[in-house]
């Protein structure tokens, strides 16, 4: 694995994108008759194979990233640690701070913790970047 | 850390992006640790010490030194 390159990680990472939002393209596209005179199971199937594909596509992505960082630079590799640090501090904070705002104001919410907290993980790691490499300039 | 990395980087005339090459990092890394705003490990400063064909504490010491 460490000597793999895993080449073309833009192009999956813009196919992964693309097949994740497909289902919802594809049934933004029918209207609701053929929505609901299609058999179920080929909608089902439409979306299995689509994430699953987008899946594999992330999860390439991810190894590729990790393993180019860990043979490129080293002060690329602090700067991508610690920007880690702070984006992994800051789902945290958020995460017990949404747990008691959703529970206490609105439970409902608590579906979408996982998703909320991404977003927040990748925001805080892109602003963590910028802080760290501020640092070291 | 202090160092004297522009110092000996002048003398043999290689510029921050020839000695970046020599041992196979950034130029934004040998900027940093110029700077003094960044630690080498010590892998990176024992390639810097043999460029310069001098000891690591010859190169990199301590401020209270």
């Amino acid at each position: 694995m460490k000597n793999f390159s895993f080449p073309y990680k833009s192009i999956v990472l813009i196919f992964s994108a693309v097949m994740i939002f497909l289902p919802i393209f594809f049934i933004g596209s029918l209207s609701l008759d053929q929505i609901t005179n299609s058999n179920p199971a080929n909608l089902r199937l439409l979306l299995t194979v689509s994430t699953l594909l987008a899946t594999i596509g992330f999860i390439y992505c991810t190894l590729g990233y990790h393993f180019q960082i860990l043979r490129g630079d080293e002060l690329k590799l602090r700067i991508h640690l610690e920007a880690l640090n702070i984006s992994f501090t800051t789902s945290l904070v958020f995460l017990f701070a949404l747990i008691f705002v959703f529970v206490n104001f609105n439970p409902t919410m608590l579906n979408y913790l996982i998703v909320i907290l991404a977003a927040i993980a990748i925001i805080a790691y892109i602003i963590g970047v910028e802080l760290v490499k501020r640092k070291y300039r | 850390m202090k160092n004297v990395l522009h110092i000996l980087r002048a003398e043999k005339r290689y510029s921050q992006d020839d000695l970046a090459k020599l041992v196979n990092v950034s130029r934004q890394t040998i900027n940093a640790i110029e700077r003094e705003k960044y630690d080498p490990s010590l892998p990176l400063a024992l390639k810097i010490a043999k460029v310069f064909d001098k000891k690591v504490e010859e190169i990199f010491f301590l401020e209270e030194d």
